[in-house]
């Protein structure tokens, strides 16, 4: 009800008067001396400051949409497509494949009858498994040519490492698979005429500090006749294993085969790792009018320990990388807080990065053992008594999990 | 011709305002919160309540526990639960009157075999007027080094 409308229920004249104009029928009359704990209903209501205000508390709308006038026909559904982005496709068009037939009725029937009975083989070396979403998941196109490119993969490519490991679409292979060069084989296309190029490409291996934009090329063998075994071609670049250092995580290493009518004299070196560094997307635009991507694969690779023999077999040292996360945002250091702070926490978050580091060594290698090491099933097995005798700070570090427990079981040590 | 009940009677009135009049440990005044000079020792006097219930780090912040973290916990609140077994810090100003009620024995960096404050002690990249140029705190009271017999000799008390 309205302050109005109590003003008339009230029976005594004065109150009227001196009331309020808001809507507050449980006020009392005293409210000179009364403070704020007069104006509650009971000890368990929420203070509300509008009570001192003398203006009626604001009303929150809810929140309204914006309506284009132009798209208000269209449904939610097209309203929310994002717009799709045209690709580039610089390669050859996908070669028509052989008609598949239609199943007849009674082959669906005898497809269906094996399939119950258990005997359908399905022979998985024929199915067509090309995706391309991977690459560009992986932007593979987007980082070796630009962006919004891609081209098919019109030729069979396939690329086999020692002990049968085959190169697919972003499979992760081992450094050490990858000491010898790989057996290649190229689709003819039976035209009898034109020439392939191969390059194997490491997108991620340029870690070194010269300057130099680009990716390393690993392998490159141009004018390799159409129909003929790699040895035929000219080996430009001599093959290097891929070299990714210690820290620097996953590389992406592609094999990109380009095709051409005529023979061409690629002007390009790669005697040392520095002369390897090349730009694919300017090799490419220099080339463009002569050769044409056909075909793609790609693999993963990481470091281990064959990547530092390689390195220590061309003259180099292994460099060590390391994640550079970025500084903790904290407060400017006071000598003595103006508000009480935990001492532990406060003072552990302007502790030198390196003290700490060699802290937590040091715990590390107290805890690791020579024989069989197990995560202890508590952390803490004397709780009661910690609890009684250490201050809570130590016991709380004592029984914390993500620093010495999480670090022992989960290092490289 | 005096009699001894007499003499004793004299001697008895004469020494009762020198004991009334001695200060002890309840009568110190607020303003002063401890005992500058002991009449036993002789010499200053730390606050018992200041080493009950504060510690002193070597780089002059002193810490302490929060009262009544151990009565009724069950009655509070998740983060009371929490923050009431933090050690927290003391203001500048409190630091400054813990200090002055320590003698200097308790003022110089102390030093333990496997201390967990030892991580604690030191401060980093602090620049106050507290620090001269050399990087040391001006209020921390190094130790003499002597030989024992002198110090048997003149600080057999500290």
């Amino acid at each position: 009800m309205s302050a109005a409308q109590y003003a008339r229920l009230v029976p005594k004249k004065y109150r009227s008067k001196t009331l309020p104009k808001i809507d507050r029928p449980w006020r009392p009359r005293v409210i000179a001396w009364a403070g704020p704990a007069a104006f509650y209903p009971n000890r368990f209501y929420e203070v509300d400051k509008w009570y001192k205000a003398r203006i009626d508390k604001p009303e929150k709308l809810p929140e309204m949409h914006i309506i284009e006038p132009a798209e208000h026909m269209k449904s939610l559904k097209v309203l929310m497509q994002k717009s799709e982005i045209e690709q580039i496709n610089i390669g050859f068009k996908r070669r028509e494949v052989a008609g598949k037939a239609e199943k007849s009725a009674e082959d669906r029937i005898e497809l269906e009858r094996k399939s119950r009975h258990m005997q359908l083989k399905i022979d998985i070396d024929h199915l067509d498994v090309e995706n391309l979403s991977i690459y560009r998941h992986f932007q593979v196109f987007d980082h070796l040519f630009g962006d919004n490119i891609f081209f098919e993969n019109v030729q069979n490519l396939q690329v086999n490492f020692e002990n049968d490991i085959v190169v697919h679409s972003g499979n992760v292979i081992t450094a050490n698979s990858t000491l010898k060069r790989p057996e290649i084989t190229i689709e003819s296309v039976g035209n009898g005429g034109g020439f392939n190029t191969l390059l194997m490409i490491n997108l991620d291996g340029n870690a070194l500090d010269l300057g130099k934009n680009g990716e390393i090329v690993q392998w490159m063998i141009s004018n390799i006749p159409d129909g003929e075994a790699i040895s035929a071609g000219s080996e430009i670049i001599d093959y290097l294993q891929p070299l990714p250092f210690y820290g620097t995580g996953y590389h992406r290493v592609a094999f990109v085969l380009f095709r051409h009518e005529k023979p061409v004299d690629f002007q390009i070196q790669g005697n040392s790792l520095d002369t390897r560094i090349h730009e694919i997307s300017k090799f490419y635009k220099k080339h463009e009018a002569t050769i044409t991507p056909s075909a793609i694969r790609f693999f993963q690779t990481s470091y281990d320990n064959s990547v530092k023999m390689a390195l220590h077999g061309l003259g180099m040292t292994s460099p060590l990388y390391e994640y550079e996360h970025r500084p903790a945002l904290k407060p400017a250091q006071r000598e003595f807080p103006e508000k009480p702070q935990p001492f532990d926490l406060y003072l552990d978050m302007y502790r030198d990065p390196k003290e700490v580091e060699q802290e937590m060594l040091e715990k590390r290698l107290a805890e690791v053992k020579l024989d069989y090491v197990k995560e202890p099933k508590w952390v803490d097995t004397d709780y009661v008594e910690n609890k009684k005798k250490l201050p809570a700070w130590l016991h709380a570090k004592k029984l914390e999990r993500d620093g010495v427990g999480h670090a022992k079981y989960h290092n490289d040590l | 011709m005096l009699g001894k009940t007499a003499l004793s009677t004299l001697c008895a009135s004469r020494q009762a305002p020198i004991t009334l009049a001695a200060r002890g440990i309840a009568n110190i005044p607020a303003h002063e919160y401890h005992i500058r000079f002991d009449q036993k020792v002789g010499r200053k006097r730390p606050a018992q309540d200041v080493l009950d219930r504060f510690k002193r780090l070597n780089n002059g912040m002193w810490i302490h526990a929060h009262p009544g973290r151990h009565k009724l916990r069950y009655m509070k609140d998740e983060t009371w639960q929490k923050t009431s077994l933090y050690y927290e810090t003391c203001t500048k100003e409190q630091c400054e009157i813990l200090d002055k009620l320590m003698t200097p024995y308790w003022l110089r960096p102390k030093h333990y075999p496997n201390d967990p404050y030892s991580a604690y002690n030191v401060r980093h990249n602090v620049t106050s007027p507290r620090v001269d140029d050399r990087g040391n705190f001006v209020r921390e009271r190094k130790k003499v080094l002597m030989d024992d017999s002198t110090s048997k000799r003149f600080f057999k008390d500290c």
